[in-house]
């Protein structure tokens, strides 16, 4: 089983932001916004030197808790520092992006990095189709058409026009061409059936975040039965789980973190105006919506949002028998951590990394 | 050649179609004319799918869709009548069938010379495109009559390897991507062998060889989920003829026009229209000036 760090390159006061998304660029101070990418370069840096084998990108906008809004751009800046471990982009929002600028992209990553790429795909969180002015409604179409000119982009030998619903291009022509041939690994993070379909029947890998272990369950089973008809079996790579971390030396000092976090958990990483989150939903349903039946229930225009929690907290123990749980009841070959938890300094993640290679890797690396 | 005229319409199309039959060398050729402006000579393999590129076509070019009638293939008109029999409803009729022996080409040459005079722009669909490709390369004249070839989803060079082992339920299933598009398709018996219409004689390594001699601007089209060509089929195209260019409907196997007629008309009238032009962007973006 194999350890990935997630790259969020949190702004180092993010603990200070206001409540709501999305954070006014005024709270942002640049030299403390270089320092706070030097560092989670460095935290990189230092998870592969403890023996973690990828590191992820995701693509989140106008915040600074996971300030990747080109994860590409990261990953390029940390494949000079890394050279050994997978840049995995899980991933670029699909239904947000030209297709052909994301098949560039990787394509050029996967030549720099000399063919460490793992390319991810997803379609977002609701509050990101308002970034580029995206249709809610349209962000599953957009993302399966995505992927299809990405992957023709990515390896037709000749250039093509493509005539799609959403998209068209009449010159395509991708240079350079993937190292990897014909294709980088490919993952799609999602839960729904449809996506979870495509994934198998596409040969390509399946990332879930943040689930508990038992909701998880049915999702893999799903997805290697699809496989399995489809007529390939998923290796280790190709089932990763992307999950909230805080390890400790001990289950004490974990819950001891934990409880002294306003509110006793993770603030929620998103929160959006209530009425906005209510549309958005309605729009991905089909469903329609009564501007003012939804106003009507939150005059002040209130906000909601969802605290993640921590899938994996406690001692290295603890949270060595919590990953294999996710391996040995859902098949997850690669576990995705996000480290930068509200209120942790710099200091403080690289114990945590130093922590997590030395006691809990060496529990993990043999499944 | 001879030409007569014909009242009954295969099925309605929103434009005004003019139908009559006309006879080149050893071919009788079925001929719908509609429109007018620069000359479009379709060569059709099928009539169901086809309808709206026909009207899309229809309206901005003099459009001639020639169909080769014949009996060669058994039962095919008593199938067609128990289609109709079965389907009183149904907008469109569901096939026709394009020979593959010598003198087809120079048919096409004959017909298309004496409809559109000594140039115009030549279109084929699956059998159809295969033979729109040989007329182009046995063309005995120079320069070419061709303004412009468009082919959409020739399936004579790199055919899938396992294509010929099909039975018929398989190639149905090979035509389109999603049955449910197909308002006819799902009513023909499993029984009904359709190969016939879009199985080409065998993968033409012959016919590879001589695209270079293309000299027209070409335009090839392919559906992203066409499972009755190998992978690399639009790239030979595209590699092999000089002023080829490829173009790719998303979501749509074999039978494009019939999955994403819009698309597919978009594309082609750009083409005949500007050529290789056609990559240029000619649509405003201001939202609000």
């Amino acid at each position: 089983m194999k350890a990935s760090y997630l790259g969020a390159m949190g702004y180092a006061e993010r603990h200070l932001f206001p409540e709501t998304w999305p954070i006014p660029p005024a709270c942002h101070e640049p030299r403390l916004s270089v320092q706070s990418y030097q560092e989670g370069m460095d935290e990189c840096e230092f998870a592969e030197e403890m023996g973690f084998e990828w590191v992820s990108f995701s693509e989140h906008h106008y915040s600074g808790r996971i300030a990747t809004g080109n994860p590409a751009v990261m990953a390029a800046a940390v494949a000079e520092r890394c050279k050994k471990v997978k840049l995995a982009m899980l991933g670029p929002l699909l239904p947000l992006n030209n297709p052909v600028r994301i098949a560039e992209e990787m394509g050029m990553l996967d030549n720099i990095s000399d063919g460490r790429l793992v390319m991810g795909f997803l379609r977002g969180t609701p509050n990101e189709d308002q970034v580029y002015g995206v249709n809610p409604s349209e962000g599953r179409e957009r993302l399966f058409e995505g992927m299809d000119l990405i992957r023709k982009a990515l390896t037709e030998e000749q250039p093509f026009s493509w005539e799609g619903r959403y998209y068209q291009f009449r010159t395509v022509s991708v240079w350079p061409r993937p190292v990897q041939q014909p294709l980088p690994p490919c993952i799609m993070a999602t839960r729904s059936d449809d996506t979870v379909r495509y994934a198998a029947e596409n040969g390509m890998g399946l990332g879930v975040s943040f689930i508990p272990v038992e909701m998880m369950e049915p999702i893999t089973e799903k997805y290697v039965n699809w496989c399995n008809d489809a007529g390939w079996q998923p290796g280790p790579d190709d089932i990763v789980f992307r999950g909230n971390i805080y390890v400790a030396e001990t289950d004490q000092d974990a819950q001891d973190w934990l409880h002294a976090l306003p509110g006793g958990q993770p603030r929620p990483a998103i929160q959006i105006s209530r009425s906005v989150a209510q549309v958005v939903q309605a729009a991905r349903s089909g469903e329609e919506f009564d501007l003012r039946r939804i106003l009507a229930g939150s005059p002040q225009g209130d906000v909601v949002g969802r605290s993640l929690g921590l899938n994996f907290l406690g001692s290295p123990d603890t949270v060595a028998d919590k990953i294999k749980e996710y391996h040995d009841r859902c098949g997850v070959g690669v576990v995705d951590l996000f480290f930068q938890q509200p209120g942790l300094t710099h200091g403080e993640v690289m114990q945590e990394i130093e922590l997590f290679g030395k006691e809990v890797l060496p529990q993990i690396k043999e499944l | 050649m001879d030409s007569s005229d014909q009242s009954s319409a295969f099925y309605e199309q929103s434009i005004p179609f003019r139908e009559y039959q006309i006879k080149a060398g050893q071919f009788s050729l079925n001929c719908r004319e509609a429109g007018e402006g620069l000359p479009v000579i379709f060569i059709e393999t099928m009539r169901w799918g086809n309808r709206d590129l026909y009207d899309a076509l229809g309206q901005r070019f003099h459009l001639f869709v020639l169909e080769f009638e014949t009996a060669e293939v058994e039962n095919m008109q008593a199938r067609r009548r128990e289609f109709r029999e079965r389907n009183p409803d149904a907008l469109e009729d569901f096939g026709i069938y394009i020979p593959k022996e010598e003198g087809a080409e120079a048919a096409v040459r004959q017909a298309a010379k004496a409809l559109a005079g000594d140039s115009y722009n030549l279109v084929g669909a699956t059998q159809g495109a295969n033979l729109a490709l040989r007329t182009i390369l046995r063309a005995p004249v120079d320069p070419e009559p061709a303004e412009s070839l468009v082919l959409l989803s020739p399936n004579a060079i790199r055919t899938a390897p396992d294509l010929f082992d099909l039975d018929s339920i398989g190639w149905t299933r090979r035509l389109v991507a999603d049955i449910h598009r197909m308002t006819n398709i799902r009513d023909l018996p499993d029984s009904w062998d359709l190969a016939p219409m879009f199985l080409p004689k065998e993968s033409d390594a012959e016919l590879e060889q001589w695209l270079p001699e293309v000299k027209c601007p070409t335009l090839a089209v392919f559906g992203t989920r066409d499972r009755q060509i190998a992978r690399e089929a639009p790239s030979t195209y595209r590699a092999n003829i000089p002023n080829c260019h490829v173009s790719l409907i998303y979501d749509a196997a074999h039978l494009v026009a019939a999955e994403r007629p819009q698309a597919v008309a978009d594309v082609v009238s750009d083409f005949i229209e500007n050529r290789e032009t056609f990559v240029v962007n000619r649509q405003r973006s201001v939202i609000n000036p």
